[in-house]
């Protein structure tokens, strides 16, 4: 046998004036119960204007370009705008790691890469470019190419 | 539990869904494109309305609509028939409304979020429409973690628990959720209309 939910009870509920255990009981019968749901959602001040809220209409050929997404899925993927970023990081990746250096260059090189592989991932997720992304490619890039420069520069001191 | 014992069964129940669905599910599964076809027409308009009115621009709301349909039908097999398949369908549309917002975010600032026009004339806007109105703007106004909770109970009928499920969360937040989001709408609801009057 169910007991439904007293009026008063009820109205409190809507309100959010029930404390949180009397909350949960009170909801957890109202989703059982289609009597006291209905009532609940009488109760609720805006019902009447939740209901009058006119549904959208479907955009037009919507359910046709779902279906043809689904048997042309690589027509459906989002265009990778910018794959040149990807490999920009690559090649500051291995750049950084050729020139080496001192431990605290190393370091700071390896928050540098640890950045810029941020970004990278956070390009494939977004497949959008970002001023930050293309500033720190164009960083990692120049610190690269004057470390490899600079060890270069000292190899051929020292082999002369 | 509290003191008033309604008495029934307070177990979660999660109804299954109807039998015929089902059988359609397991039919798409199955390859048959028929059944595919139907459960893109069950579920299109119900998606196509939960995500115009959580991202409030209908580009947007269609292409995570089309994006939310697409997983839907290509994660079938990912399905467990212990949850409502609408359940299932609002819990994807509402991770890739997520997504969109991000990547909104990302493209234009919120100054640009369109706002949607009816064009209606004001000869043909009553006060029922005048009052839709203000409601979508209220709704426009509320945080999406509160709009998101309202749009699932009071306009795709969810039950409660089901939306707890949806957003892994328990009960309790939930419902403190809701009313929260209840009381906050009604307020803008209110100023709207005050504006609206001045």
């Amino acid at each position: 046998m169910t007991r439904h939910i007293p009026d008063d009870v009820l109205l409190r509920f809507v309100e959010g004036d029930l404390d949180d255990d009397e909350a949960v009981e009170a909801a957890l019968h109202i989703d059982a119960c289609p009597h006291c749901a209905a009532r609940a959602v009488q109760a609720e001040p805006l019902a009447e204007v939740f209901a009058a809220l006119p549904d959208p209409e479907l955009p037009v050929g919507f359910e046709e370009r779902v279906l043809a997404q689904l048997e042309h899925p690589e027509a459906a993927m989002a265009p990778m705008r910018v794959p040149w970023l990807g490999i920009g990081m690559i090649m500051s990746a291995a750049l950084l790691m050729v020139a080496g250096g001192e431990p605290t260059v190393v370091l700071w090189k390896f928050a540098a890469v640890a950045r810029g592989l941020g970004v990278a991932v956070n390009l494939f997720l977004n497949h959008l470019p970002s001023p930050s992304a293309v500033l720190t490619i164009a960083a990692l890039l120049t610190l690269g190419c004057s470390l490899t420069a600079v060890r270069l520069l000292g190899l051929s001191r020292e082999s002369a | 539990m509290g003191a008033h014992g309604y008495g029934g069964s307070l177990a979660l129940r999660l109804e299954p869904a109807p039998v015929d669905e089902q059988a359609f599910i397991a039919a798409a599964l199955e390859g048959d494109e028929s059944a595919r076809a139907w459960l893109l027409r069950q579920h299109s308009t119900p998606v196509y309305r939960f995500c115009l009115r959580m991202l409030s621009n209908e580009e947007d709301a269609q292409d995570a609509a089309q994006e939310t349909m697409v997983k839907v039908l290509r994660n079938l097999h990912r399905y467990r028939s212990d949850w409502r398949f609408s359940t299932w369908v609002f819990g994807i549309a509402r991770n890739t409304c997520i997504d969109e917002h991000r990547r909104r975010k990302r493209r234009r600032s919120t100054s640009d979020v369109e706002i949607v026009d009816k064009s209606a004339s004001p000869f043909e806007i009553t006060e029922r429409e005048m009052e839709a109105e203000r409601l979508r703007g209220a709704l426009e106004e509320l945080p999406p973690l509160y709009r998101e909770v309202l749009l699932l109970y009071h306009f795709e009928q969810l039950k409660y628990r089901e939306i707890a499920d949806l957003l892994d969360l328990p009960l309790g937040t939930v419902m403190n959720r809701i009313f929260r989001a209840r009381k906050r709408l009604r307020t803008l609801f209110d100023e709207l209309e005050a504006g609206g009057n001045a």
